[in-house]
């Protein structure tokens, strides 16, 4: 008998006007031990599947139908008290936000304890030894710190280790691990990929991986399976739809992961101006002093950072989070006040694009006023003028004209992160700097995003300059590629001087974590 | 421990700007305390005599030097109008009042912090709505208002206590506490609704965090969820509004000590004000900055206890 069965699962929801179905018939076993992958793109209905296997979607206003067997027996049957027997007993579940997926008031050891007091009668002591033991076994050192400290002293990836550890702890034999990565750097990426695939060999537990990185399912997974909009479009063995993908969706998805290969761009002329130089640069923050009348003591967050931006030059920065790449952006947009060097740029009002496009954009405005905005408050054009100038740009970006009275809220991921670019673009500025404009995208509008943004570069010869943790966006893009660690420019050059023939043993370790052969 | 000593230094220097600022007050607003005390008997000679006696001649900032001096050594001064030592005038009243406020804190905390939970948890439900309205209703009502009402129902209609009638804790201690009981309840009825409304809306934040879920997934009810891991969080923001409000009640008991008819530090301090007795004015005001501030300061270490992550900020 299969550890889990899903038969015809169909789940709805009944809060809007009309009811949406979310995830229709969908079929699959995992047995015990295997390790499967649910790979789609949002609003395919993969974490949906995953909360209704946990048993974390009983609510009124959800309607599931079909069965969900775990050895046979129907979850959906089962009283709310037997339900609670099978959570984080028999299945345990990890989720994308290890942030803010810890209690922030309870310690690490009463969170990791916490399955154990509810499903054992293990005392104390006893829960105690078995929490450093799935705590050491996770890989965490420091153990005896870890356990009496609280989620915020925590790094991202301490923290989704505890959140293994303590879904680990009862010896369930499902995980149910929903975009277990996707907020963590690359480099730790691997590692929690690693560590995984070693619980699941060493208890036998069955992993349930939804992700939408096709290359980290590659890596864990036994079979796969593919969803689009709540149906299975294709399942199989993971080598197998790699290889040899039989569904047009699939191929397509394949395709759009980017991969470490360029986009076809002319070369740019030689004896450009710059339009960016910035010359020694440190900055610094406030660090909280501990005596009252000590002088405030300064932490160093950009150490003597030198480079230039050439005209239609796109200039990657790549480095894990908390090196100080978003200082950076701050500090060239003149956000950050605390800083020593030069920083020379040609454009009066450089402009930027952030990653969350849903949340940088004023959700009670249209697009149109949205776009107007930066014309309003720095020239002085006629509202015909400004007019004109939108049609232009949703033109250049890509937008169907009737969107202009559209509120962001009405709009798709891509078709905001467009938006957010074309306001950036309004004032026709020489360079515009885009922090992790892709990252929160899917592969296939992250794929035509940065299409766009070259097709931009090539009509209107701005110059980008691009931060990202993404290596293989960053080489697809850029003619120039900074490599950044602890506030250090460790490496820098062409993206093919840098991809190619690494110099330093970070950059070669961060090719190699996102899985470059060089 | 340097933490507390830092919060000490900064509370004596709030205390010391309190002072001179009330003393500095009543030194450029109009009002001659000789005048009032002598009123319509009052000539330039006598006049001139008093202010002598009552050293009011003297330049501001040696008068305030020598408040200062004495209050730090304990002594509050005499009273202008009655002549008897500050510290006992205090000392007679100020029980009433702390066990009036203490009495309408107690009632905030019993009454809001049950509905705010059960409002919380039956979110979107019928009870929820029927508490919201009901909030409403008591948060706009001011406690004067609502006191003349319960002197209405309670003591003229149900006849539960007799208007007027107060009795001193020496006389009859049950009727004492049975008196403030009315007043008390008048006051913490606003106060308590405004924790239910904070109280519900920082639980319904943190239910729909995602730690309640990771709670959730691990097998745990409803109320464990609830009361294990969303309440602590959501305590933090409700525990600066109670802080702020037990520093409300306190000095709001002024006016309800009015309304009622209780001879508490409220109404030494309204006659003190109209007679210009500025020792007792003085003594009272720095009584009730002292409190407000300790019980800041309580909820600062309160905080500490609660949210692990501050320990990193200080």
């Amino acid at each position: 008998m299969s550890l889990l069965k899903l038969c015809n699962l169909s789940i709805t929801f009944l809060d809007g006007k009309e009811p949406e179905t979310v995830v229709q018939n969908l079929s699959m076993t995992i047995e015990a031990g295997e390790k499967v992958g649910l790979v789609g793109e949002s609003g395919s209905g993969k974490t949906i599947s995953a909360l209704a296997i946990a048993g974390l979607l009983k609510r009124k206003d959800v309607r599931i139908e079909g069965q969900i067997l775990l050895d046979g027996r129907d979850l959906l049957a089962c009283t709310d008290r037997e339900i609670r027997e099978v959570q984080g007993k028999e299945i345990g579940m990890i989720f994308q936000e290890p942030m803010t997926s810890l209690n922030p008031s309870r310690t690490i050891g009463w969170q990791v304890e916490e399955a154990l007091r509810l499903h054992t009668n293990l005392n104390a002591e006893e829960r105690r030894a078995r929490a450093m033991e799935a705590l050491r076994e996770v890989e965490l050192t420091d153990t005896e710190r870890i356990y009496h400290t609280y989620p915020h002293a925590l790094s991202g990836g301490q923290r989704q280790r505890v959140m293994i550890a303590a879904a680990m702890i009862c010896r369930p034999r499902l995980l149910l691990a929903d975009e277990p990565t996707t907020a963590l750097d690359v480099t730790v990426q691997k590692q929690m990929i690693a560590l995984l695939h070693k619980l699941s060999e060493t208890h036998g537990t069955a992993i349930l991986f939804i992700s939408h990185d096709l290359a980290l399912v590659r890596t864990l997974c036994d079979r796969m399976l593919v969803l689009r909009q709540g149906k299975t479009v294709e399942e199989g063995a993971t080598e197998q739809i790699f290889t040899a993908p039989q569904k047009e969706y699939t191929k397509e998805l394949l395709a759009a992961v980017p991969k470490f290969e360029r986009f076809p761009r002319p070369l740019p002329q030689e004896d450009r101006e710059s339009v960016l130089q910035v010359s020694d640069l440190c900055a610094y923050y406030p660090m909280e002093s501990r005596k009252l009348f000590q002088k405030k003591q300064k932490k160093q967050v950009l150490h003597h950072i030198s480079f230039a931006i050439q005209q239609g030059e796109i200039v990657g920065l790549v480095g894990e989070s908390g090196c100080g790449k978003t200082t950076l952006a701050k500090a060239i947009l003149g956000l950050h006040r605390d800083d020593t060097g030069e920083i020379t740029h040609r454009t009066e009002h450089p402009q930027m694009v952030f990653q969350d496009a849903g949340s940088s954009l004023n959700p009670s405005k249209t697009v149109e006023w949205i776009l107007q905005e930066p014309l309003r408050n720095v020239t002085s054009m006629s509202a015909q003028e400004m007019q004109e100038r939108v049609t232009q740009m949703l033109q250049l970006v890509q937008l169907k004209d009737t969107l202009r009275k559209r509120y962001p809220w009405q709009l798709s991921g891509g078709q905001r992160q467009r938006v957010c670019i074309a306001a950036a673009l309004m004032l026709q500025p020489e360079f515009l700097i885009a922090d992790e404009p892709v990252s929160a995208l899917d592969v296939t509008v992250q794929k035509q995003i940065l299409l766009m943004l070259q097709d931009i570069v090539q009509k209107t010869k701005v110059s980008i300059f691009m931060i990202s943790h993404d290596l293989r966006v960053v080489y697809q893009m850029c003619d120039h590629v900074l490599v950044m660690k602890d506030g250090l420019i460790v490496e820098s050059g062409t993206a093919e001087e840098i991809y190619r023939h690494p110099k330093h043993s970070y950059t070669k370790a961060l090719l190699e974590s996102a899985g470059a052969s060089t | 421990m340097k933490y507390a000593g830092k919060k000490l230094v900064s509370l004596l220097m709030t205390l010391l700007f309190v002072s001179f600022l009330v003393f500095w007050a009543f030194a450029v607003i109009p009002g001659d305390p000789a005048l009032a005390q002598l009123g319509t008997n009052a000539t330039p000679e006598r006049l001139e005599a008093l202010r002598e006696e009552m050293g009011l001649n003297v330049p501001f900032l040696q008068r305030y030097m020598r408040w200062l001096l004495h209050f730090c050594k304990g002594d509050l001064g005499q009273s202008y109008s009655y002549h008897i030592p500050v510290s006992d005038m205090i000392l007679e009243k100020l029980p009433i009042s702390l066990c009036m406020t203490g009495m309408a804190f107690v009632m905030v905390l019993l009454i809001s912090i049950p509905l705010g939970i059960l409002s919380a948890k039956h979110r979107g439900g019928k009870l929820d709505t029927v508490i919201c309205a009901g909030n409403q209703v008591l948060m706009s009502v001011p406690p004067f208002f609502s006191g003349i009402l319960i002197t209405l129902l309670f003591g003229m209609v149900l006849h539960w206590f007799t208007p007027g009638g107060f009795v001193s804790m020496q006389q009859n201690p049950a009727g004492f506490f049975g008196y403030l009981l009315f007043p008390a309840f008048a006051i913490a009825l606003p106060k308590a609704a405004m924790a239910v409304k904070t109280l519900r809306s920082a639980l319904v934040t943190e239910l729909g965090k995602d730690y309640p879920r990771t709670a959730y997934s691990r097998g745990n009810t409803r109320n464990q969820v609830l009361y294990g891991h969303v309440l602590k969080n959501a305590m933090i923001p409700v525990l600066t509004f109670f802080g702020m409000a037990l520093s409300d009640i306190l000095t709001g008991s002024i006016i309800i000590e009015q309304v009622f008819g209780i001879p508490g530090i409220g109404r030494i301090l309204l006659t003190s004000i109209m007679n210009r007795d500025y020792p007792v004015v003085e003594a009272i005001i720095m009584l009730m900055a002292i409190t407000v501030i300790v019980v800041n300061f309580l909820v600062d270490l309160l905080y500490r206890k609660l949210d692990p992550q501050i320990h990193v900020e200080t």
